[in-house]
């Protein structure tokens, strides 16, 4: 066992809790009702390129992170532009979802409290494992992965004798620009997201094939989602769980078996904050990452606790209200896709000519 | 109330690294630190006394809105 | 003329005086001289107002008589063989065989089977305060350290916090010699390492490190030999005072370092790899790595039924994470989830809480301190006052405070559900205490949300534990049957085919074992 080394199951895990991180709270995409499966699955299909981009990229340099390839590949000045805007979106990534969880607890369960505490103890949390080290997250994300799922897979199966088949229909009730921007929403929240593991990448270990790893990911992600979203929708229907902001929240109040355990919705709530903490501590540490690697120091760990104040400081001034929170959703894709998408596609392009390159030099 | 838990959180955050992490840093580390702390410390002091900082979001969705008129299709 | 003399003489005295005034300390280069008399002068300085010390001048028989002397400290030799094999064979028989001396004599005359020889003042002091007797003869400067150690030992019996239904009854006493012997005698292989050290200035405590040779992780011994050789200090009493010096997280309150007082624990902790600290003095053996779950596991798992064995292990579990969240959970759910508990049992404990003054958090509080009170007080009690002490406690504490509408009979429930599963894991009690009264603290602020972020700092925590560079909790996320085979469940003995990975070098227990189980 190398140190600061993190096993297969550790990875994947981590990216599929990162994945549920806040979207599970948020619901997945609910612009289009009954019929959101579709775009769940559309979305699917769009992130496996994108995957197996990150999969090349973490391949074509193994061993090592977005940050040092992008050093590799554009040299100096060039090179920390990038490392710039990742850190950027890291740390905004860490602030925005840190702001999901705080509203979420605060309406769920502290109407009167002031978010400013609650978001206090989730960053102490969250830099205490980012300090930790990757190790430590990889650990968490094994023993956290299974609660979550078991805790899925309960309230799915206790929710059957409460369901209405009925809501699934009727398909076809959208448009396909509906459909499309469905998609692209949940293209870019959260699947794309993932490209933040590129920071982590350096952690990896070099014969587990990134492919397979953010493939299999993507896939234990897929059924999770489909579960969460046919449990809420047979269970709340397309208009209520359209007027809910956190509709898995409301779904668990109405889970109940007999009489007994009812309203376990408190508890399902702790379940979402186990996946926020590990999506957190990632988008800390990666930003953290790009930080000391952008002045050129060796210890990042130092600057993991500044960052998490200033994260907390970027969640205070974000919105002013819930309201601005979800209609910031509408955004995101748009403001997200350069990272997500254009930045590793030229690390991409531009590792494979400066592959080739390099091979022709050694054939030469 | 709010002025005075952050207050609190940045004393005794600032004390414990320095009794810990800080002492070895190198140079380069100790001014970005400060630097980011300070920023953090007057945003959420300012914040938690009420006045208002523009949200960065603002910009995105300004610019978003110039390019590609999410509004407008909302 | 008879001046001079006098002068030389005088001189003569004062020049001893001196060289025993300046050899008082440090000893350890002092060596012995040739002269008897200024040996033993210097001795009877050393151990000036160590009244038990024994001096004995003894002389040879037959003409021109060779002068010994002995020393010995009463009550901790043998004093039949100081007297029949020592004493006697000295004054009745002469050395036969010539020179050294010394060897003719310990081959010839001196009956005692273990013997050393020493040149300096500290080993001296060191065989003599341990119950050897010294044997000095004129005109050497070596000496003869003869074994005549005796010590009151405590017979062997059955640990009093580790007790067992089925299964060997030994425990081991505070001697090492019987301790290792108890080892030993279940280990009949040379693989059975045994290195000694002498640890603490003052009381020179022997230490001793087993291992199986072919099965210990090297790294973790060289770790284990570099930290106890680190360790300063004056006296070792009982093997925490190094358990505490070679923790890997001083400040934690969870130990990385395992202990027990059974020898056929100890073994088994050597046949995964591990390695054993025995203290002279201590009952208590010391065993390095020390995994987390090791705290849910017991000898007894080993040596009953595998079904009962994996069900008690997982209550222990079970145990842990509820005496650790009970306290939180209910104040959570009194204080800010009312609507999780089904109605009847919510207007129950609204009607018991209705007349009781203080907030939930407190009463908790209050009465977490109470029991530890009540228990920290039954520990070192004599066994007939206990009684009395569970009276007071059952019925003082319980019945009388709820009558009186002090305390609500739900907290009263609680806290006696905690302070019994408590018990399920009785080597973790120690950081439980704290960390229960932390995620106490955190509910009774931020119910729910508050506990979820206390056990999620505790399982941080737990996460960067290592024990000697081995992780002390380890999540590898692994299927494989032969990773989990020990973990919640206790499989049957043919099916523990492979070592845990991290502890040992050699993985493999059975020889292609199991494939017919």
């Amino acid at each position: 066992m190398k140190k600061g080394k993190v096993t297969f199951n550790q990875v994947m895990f981590s990216i599929v809790l990162f994945n549920f991180g806040s979207s599970v709270v948020m619901g997945v995409s609910t612009s289009v009702g009954q019929e959101a499966w579709i775009p769940i699955l559309l979305a699917t299909l769009a992130a496996i390129p994108m995957f197996l981009i990150y999969g090349r990229i973490i391949t074509m340099f193994p061993e090592k992170d977005i940050f040092d390839i992008t050093d590799i590949l554009f040299g100096k000045i060039c090179g920390k532009i990038c490392i710039a805007l990742f850190t950027w979106y890291a740390i905004h990534l860490c602030a925005l979802v840190l702001r999901n969880f705080s509203e979420f607890t605060q309406i769920s369960a502290m109407p009167e409290t002031p978010q400013l505490p609650i978001m206090i103890l989730m960053i102490l949390t969250t830099i205490y494992m980012a300090r930790s080290g990757v190790r430590t997250l990889g650990k968490w994300s094994i023993a956290v992965f299974f609660f979550v799922v078991f805790v899925v897979l309960f309230t799915f199966v206790t929710s059957i004798p409460q369901a209405k088949v009925d809501d699934l229909l009727p398909i076809g009730e959208h448009t396909g620009a509906q459909f499309a921007e469905s998609t692209f929403q949940i293209f870019s929240f959260p699947y794309a997201e993932t490209v933040i593991f590129l920071g982590l990448a350096g952690s990896f270990k070099k014969n587990d094939s990134p492919y397979k790893l953010f493939l299999y990911a993507l896939a234990i992600i897929l059924v999770v989602f489909l579960l969460v979203f046919f449990r809420n929708l047979t269970l709340l229907g397309p208009t209520m769980m359209r007027a809910n902001y956190f509709p898995s929240y409301v779904t668990a109040r109405i889970i109940g078996i007999s009489d007994f355990l009812a309203r376990i919705e408190s508890t399902i709530s702790s379940n979402f904050l186990f996946a926020g903490i590990v999506k957190i501590t990632v988008c800390l540490l990666v930003a953290s990452k790009g930080l000391a690697s952008l002045f050129g120091l060796k210890d990042y760990r130092i600057l993991v606790l500044p960052l998490g104040m200033f994260a907390m400081a970027l969640c205070c001034i974000l919105y002013k209200n819930t309201m601005e929170m979800f209609a910031f959703l509408k955004y995101y894709p748009y403001y997200a896709f350069p990272f997500q998408v254009i930045l590793p596609l030229f690390i991409w392009g531009c590792g494979e000519l400066y592959l080739r390159r390099q091979k022709q030099e050694r054939n030469i | 109330m709010l002025t005075a838990i952050i207050l609190f959180l940045f004393l005794t955050v600032i004390i414990y690294d320095y009794k810990t992490a800080l002492k070895q840093a190198e140079k380069g580390i100790k001014r970005i630190y400060t630097v980011i702390m300070l920023i953090s410390f007057i945003i959420l002091i300012l914040d938690s006394l009420q006045i208002s900082i523009p949200s960065p979001n603002i910009l995105i969705t300004k610019a978003i809105d110039a390019l590609f008129n999410v509004q407008g299709r909302g | 003329m008879l001046r001079f003399l006098k002068k030389l003489c005088a001189g003569k005295a004062t020049d001893l005086d001196e060289k025993i005034a300046r050899l008082n300390y440090p000893l350890e280069e002092h060596k012995f001289s040739r002269s008897l008399d200024e040996n033993v002068a210097v001795i009877k300085k050393l151990f000036n107002n160590v009244d038990i010390v024994q001096y004995k001048m003894i002389q040879s028989p037959g003409k021109d008589p060779i002068r010994y002397f002995l020393i010995f400290i009463d009550g901790v030799v043998h004093s039949e063989i100081v007297n029949n094999n020592i004493v006697e064979p000295l004054m009745t028989k002469r050395p036969e065989g010539g020179e050294p001396l010394l060897e003719s004599l310990l081959a010839t005359v001196v009956q005692v089977g273990e013997s050393k020889k020493i040149n300096t003042f500290k080993a001296l002091i060191e065989s003599v305060t341990h119950g050897d007797t010294v044997l000095f003869v004129e005109g050497c400067d070596q000496a003869a350290v003869l074994n005549t150690k005796q010590f009151a030992v405590r017979s062997i019996a059955e640990p009093d916090n580790e007790k067992v239904l089925s299964g060997p009854r030994d425990g081991f006493t505070e001697s090492l010699i019987q301790n290792l012997s108890q080892i030993l005698r279940r280990a009949r292989t040379n693989e059975l390492k045994t290195k000694t050290m002498t640890l603490g200035k003052r009381t020179q405590t022997t230490v001793c490190i087993c291992y199986l040779d072919s099965l210990v992780n090297k790294d973790v011994l060289e770790e284990l030999l570099r930290r106890l050789n680190k360790i300063d200090i004056d006296g070792i009493l009982d093997s925490n005072y190094i358990t505490e010096q070679i923790h890997d997280f001083p400040n934690s309150p969870f130990r990385t370092v395992g202990s027990t007082e059974r020898p056929d624990v100890v073994l088994a902790k050597l046949l995964e790899g591990r390695i054993a600290v025995l203290v002279d003095n201590t009952p208590v053996a010391l065993t390095v790595p020390y995994l987390f779950i090791e705290n849910f596991q017991v000898n007894e798992d080993y040596y009953f039924n595998f079904y009962y064995s994996s069900f008690s292990r997982m209550l222990r579990i079970m145990g842990f994470f509820l005496t650790l969240a009970v306290p939180g959970l209910y104040i959570a759910v009194v204080a800010f989830h009312q609507e999780i508990l089904p109605l009847q049992l919510l207007m129950r404990i609204a009607l018991e809480r209705q007349n009781v003054p203080l907030p939930a958090a407190v009463e908790a509080v209050i009465m977490l301190i109470v029991f530890d009170i009540l228990r920290e007080t039954g520990v070192r009690m004599p066994s007939n006052i206990g009684q009395a002490l569970s009276i007071v406690g059952a019925l003082v504490i319980g019945q009388a405070a709820v009558e009186a509408s002090l305390v609500a009979a739900p907290m009263i429930i609680m806290v006696a559900a905690t302070g019994i599963t408590s018990l399920l894991v009785p080597k973790l009690n120690a950081p439980i205490i704290f960390w229960r009264l932390l995620l106490l603290l955190l509910a009774s602020s931020f119910g729910f949300f508050g506990l979820t972020i206390g056990l999620s700092l505790l399982f941080i925590h737990l996460n960067n534990l290592k024990s000697f560079g081995v992780d002390h909790l380890s999540l590898e996320g692994s299927f494989s049957f032969q990773k989990n085979k020990d973990i919640f469940i206790r499989s049957p003995w043919p099916d523990m085919i492979e070592r845990p990975e991290e502890l040992s070098e050699n993985e493999v227990r059975q020889q292609g074992g199991g494939n017919n189980g």
